[in-house]
């Protein structure tokens, strides 16, 4: 019985030992353990469950003339802050301050990085053009993913899209009248409808949208053009 | 007969960037795959995971269906009924074709093998399912048990599964060996009783000879949380009946089956009339991560140029600007745990030195540092080169157009890679920036070392602490060493004595582990070089491995658009003392391969290996792996050489499995760390391999064609 009981001081004893050097690419089972059940438990730190207070929203208008907008994951109920940080031709990438992105394409999410199960890129010229021509019609529609072997994933959807309605918008400095288009999406996996808000410009003011499997839905909305 | 002192090794952080060495945490391998097993929901495919019997393979309760689980499942059984213990692993090699390995204890079972009346034994099986279910038509599968060695499990089956309204289950089979031993209704030929050489080879005399007897059972699932379970087995446990003390009295089983959430499967079982069992399985799946694609912060993205500034050359003759973009880039790139080694501007084109300690993905480590040359660099610059360098080797050099970049961005990752130019790295690249060597990195932590089968005591374990250094006096001569101080265990304790009448090469590792306490595990110095385009070479003197010090020297011609590769190694060693400091003992030996690799593309890579080993035997080492983007790898290898199998011992030649399992597959976030985890039925003298760290193959073939092309999705991460 004496060795058992050496042998599980070991084992505690090594669980308790943090790795040390100067080697900072070297993990220690301590912290790994923690992060395997942290990534299993959490996947990612977008959103803290809490609601952005309207003085932050404040402070973010003060501090930068960029675009703002409040990304809200709803699986997570977790809200976040993001500031245009680039602009590539009609790709706008906005990030919080703990670098996670979504980019947008007049206003619509075509990638994120960062929350996990990420969308990596879309296919979306189709929607795109119906959305701001706030018009009815058909589209093909494809989104990426990396699935849990690294491999790139395309699911390829039909969407009937369509416009519901006019309503006014008060969002941030936000106050217009927008159109309100629905894309009802069937194809590769559960079917998903896509929700925007759109301007008098054709740009998405508000979206929500499916952004696959691990996210669920993605709610962004334009609080600063 | 049995196997004797089998060892189970777990082998430390292979690192194939940054700081290298072996060790440093022995059990994460095991931690990680019991925690990947225990909490990762594997509800994510249509095909459902099917019901594991008492021997870790589809099936009713002992009896096998013809069941398939889905692509790439591993599963991992304890199970005991009676007086049976199976602990079995395992693997859904390709969708129709599955294996598993099992250590199994039989108590009460006196044979001049057994240890206190408990008999051990290893198993193999291999699964093939010949047929998928269809709408009429049944899925059938033939399987081999207990197909290689002593065969105490040895039998040989064609079963049929049938759904036949939703939730049951109808399956009939015939058995052959053991699972004929009751009611047989026909025989086909003799089936010889004794086993092939010193067991451990298969048993290919005995395949599908002898009686034949019906088997069957019904499941019904009234949810997809239970199941309930109702065999006719056609064994009779004759063997356990006249050694061991068996009485089975009936021929019918049943079982209840709980799966959880995680998919984790508990049955409990009464058997044979008077018996009662339970297991518990565990499922992982690589191709399953806890999070897919990891949570890293997000790459910054590329910084578009202002088209009429492209060609403005006015920086080529300011340094300022030159030294400012240089820092500038340095400074994004190590926000990223990228290190810029070196940089050379010309009008057009950038070529930079990269090393990656971070991602285990080099396409990863390229697009994040392509990105940052986008936000830094001149706006004439139009070609980047991005050198990868290994060890002070340049591995590849990626050809980029960044007007690609810019344009490309938001596509598909595969759109990237059609531009990209990969081409040999061989002279190109730059000059190292002064300051970065010489570079001195160390570390402490604990290490758990663990040996499993002895009969004697079929896990043993030592724990302790290991410092590790590691001083690059040039970026390819490396000075490296580590120190291993025993704080626990009991792995001195093994008193078995393992006759040999080959060297005993390795067979002495209990002594090993007795007196080297503490131990130098290594203490080398290493040259890497690149003598010539797709030429890698390695040379390693001093204190290689626990056992062994020496000289190693390694040439490797590996094309970086190739899937195959071809090496050389010769090692002039000579044994080192138990105690593991620096003394030496008489056995010298020179030994090597030359060593073919192919990856086959399919997500399978061979390898072949042929030469000379440990104890001056000639022969050859097939291994075979299934492979996976994400840097898990499951295999199995053997070793055959012109020592005889009554010379070899026990087992008959050397075999084993391996698993690599990559940190950042669990973790979700990036490192180039991966544990690797060996299942070797025993440890004998021949066929012994010289376990020298770092050989050139896959540090080279991280940054080549097929395997950047196989992780080109995490580009744009």
């Amino acid at each position: 019985m004496h060795g058992f009981a050496r042998i599980l001081t070991v084992v505690s004893l090594s669980l308790g030992l943090a790795a040390c050097g100067n080697d900072r690419n070297a993990t220690s089972p301590v912290d790994m353990v923690q992060q395997v059940f942290r990534s299993l438990t959490s996947g990612g730190t977008a959103g803290s469950g809490a609601q952005i207070p309207a003085s932050q929203i404040e402070t973010a208008y003060a501090a930068t003339p960029a675009p703002i907008a409040l990304v809200t994951i709803e699986s997570r109920q977790g809200q976040a802050l993001v500031l245009e940080i680039e602009r590539n031709g009609a790709y706008q990438t906005f990030a919080t301050s703990g670098r996670q992105v979504v980019v947008l394409r007049n206003g619509m999410i075509t990638g994120t990085r960062g929350l996990g199960g990420d969308l990596m890129s879309s296919d979306a010229d189709g929607l795109v053009a119906l959305i701001r021509a706030r018009q009815a019609g058909k589209t093909p529609y494809a989104m990426r993913f990396l699935t849990g072997e690294d491999v790139t994933e395309t699911l390829s959807y039909s969407c009937d899209v369509f416009p519901d309605g006019t309503q006014s918008l008060t969002q941030g400095r936000i106050r217009t009248t927008a159109t309100k288009m629905i894309a009802n999406c069937t194809g590769a996996g559960k079917p998903f409808t896509d929700t925007f808000l759109v301007d008098s410009t054709g740009y998405a003011l508000s979206s929500r949208q499916w952004v696959g499997d691990y996210n669920n839905y993605l709610r962004v909305e334009t609080l600063r053009k | 007969m049995i196997w004797m002192d089998a060892k189970m090794t777990l082998t430390g952080p292979r690192m194939t960037g940054g700081v290298k060495g072996r060790g440093a945490l022995t059990r994460k391998a095991a931690l990680l795959l019991g925690a990947a097993m225990i909490t990762v929901p594997l509800s994510s495919g249509a095909q459902p995971i099917p019901g594991y019997n008492l021997y870790g393979s589809p099936g009713l309760v002992d009896m096998p269906t013809a069941d398939a689980a889905p692509d790439a499942t591993l599963g991992a059984t304890v199970s005991k009924f009676g007086d049976n213990t199976r602990t079995t692993l395992s693997f859904q090699i390709t969708p129709r074709l599955s294996g598993s390995f099992r250590y199994s204890a039989i108590d009460n079972f006196d044979t001049v093998a057994s240890v206190n009346d408990v008999y051990y034994d290893r198993s193999f099986d291999l699964r093939y399912q010949l047929l998928t279910e269809g709408a009429y038509r049944p899925a059938v599968t033939i399987g081999l048990q207990d197909f290689i060695g002593t065969g105490l499990y040895g039998a040989e089956y064609i079963v049929a599964s049938k759904d036949i309204v939703p939730g049951l289950r109808v399956t009939g089979g015939l058995g052959w060996g053991r699972l004929a031993s009751r009611n047989a209704f026909a025989t086909m030929g003799t089936r010889p009783t004794q086993f092939l050489g010193q067991g451990g080879v298969p048993t290919y005399d005995q395949w599908f000879r002898g009686d034949v007897a019906g088997f069957g059972g019904i499941s019904y699932a009234p949810n997809d949380r239970l199941t309930f379970k109702l065999e006719y087995s056609s064994d009779n446990y004759d063997e356990e009946r006249v050694t061991g003390q068996f009485d089975g009295t009936s021929a019918w089983n049943y079982g209840i089956d709980y799966r959880f959430r995680n998919g984790a499967q508990l049955s409990l079982y009464h058997a044979y009339g008077n018996e009662v069992g339970a297991q518990l399985t565990l499922f992982a799946n690589p191709k399953i991560a806890p999070v897919p694609g990891g949570v890293e912060t997000a790459p910054l993205p590329v910084a578009v140029r202002n088209p009429a500034d492209i060609n403005d050359l006015g920086w080529t003759a300011n340094t300022a600007t030159t030294t400012e973009a240089r820092t500038s880039l340095t400074q994004t790139m190590a926000t990223d745990g990228l290190v810029m080694e070196g940089l050379k501007l010309e009008p057009r084109r950038a070529t930079l030195r990269l090393r990656n300690p971070r991602y285990g993905a080099a396409s990863q480590a390229i697009g994040r540092t392509a990105r940052a040359m986008t936000r830094t660099l001149p706006d004439s610059i139009e070609e980047f080169v991005i050198v990868p360098v290994q060890d002070g080797m340049p591995m590849s050099a990626v050809i980029l157009k960044r007007s690609d970049l810019e344009s490309l961005e938001n596509d598909a990752a595969v759109d990237m890679l059609a531009r990209s130019q990969i081409v040999d790295g061989f002279g190109r690249a730059p000059a190292v920036e002064p300051g970065l060597y010489p570079r001195f990195t160390w570390s402490l932590a604990p290490f758990v070392a663990v040996s499993a089968f002895d009969p004697d005591n079929p896990v043993r374990l030592d724990g302790g602490l290991r410092l590790r250094g590691n001083y690059l006096v040039t970026p390819n001569f490396v000075l490296a060493g580590a120190v291993t101080k025993k704080i626990a265990g009991n792995l001195d304790a093994v008193t078995r004595t393992i006759t040999s009448n080959l060297p005993r090469v390795r067979t002495d590792y209990a002594e090993y582990s007795k007196q080297g306490d503490p131990a130098i595990e290594y203490l080398t110095s290493t040259f890497y070089g690149r003598p010539g385009e797709n030429l890698y070479s390695r040379l390693t003197l001093g204190y290689l491995e626990k056992m062994y010090a020496g000289a190693s020297g390694e040439l490797l011609w590996k094309p970086v658009n190739s899937r195959l590769a071809l090496g050389v190694e010769l090692n002039l060693v000579q044994q080192r003392a138990f105690d593991q400091m620096l003394d030496l003992r008489d056995y010298r030996v020179a030994m090597g391969h030359a060593s073919a690799y192919y990856d086959f593309g399919n997500g399978f890579h061979g390898q072949l290996d042929m030469g000379r080993y440990l104890a001056g035997d000639y022969g050859a080492t097939l291994s075979l792996d299934r492979e996976f983007a994400n840097g898990w790898r499951v295999g199995a290898y053997a070793t055959f050489t012109d020592a005889s199998f009554e010379d070899f011992g026990e087992g008959s030649f050397d075999k084993g499995l391996r698993f690599t399992i990559p940190l950042s597959w669990a973790l979700g976030t990036p490192t180039r760390q991966s544990n690797n985890l060996n299942i070797k039925s025993l440890t004998r003298d021949g066929g012994a391999q010289l376990e020298v760290r770092d050989r050139l193959y896959d540090q080279v073939r991280t940054n080549h064609t097929p395997e950047l092309a196989k992780t080109w999705g995490r580009f744009w991460r």
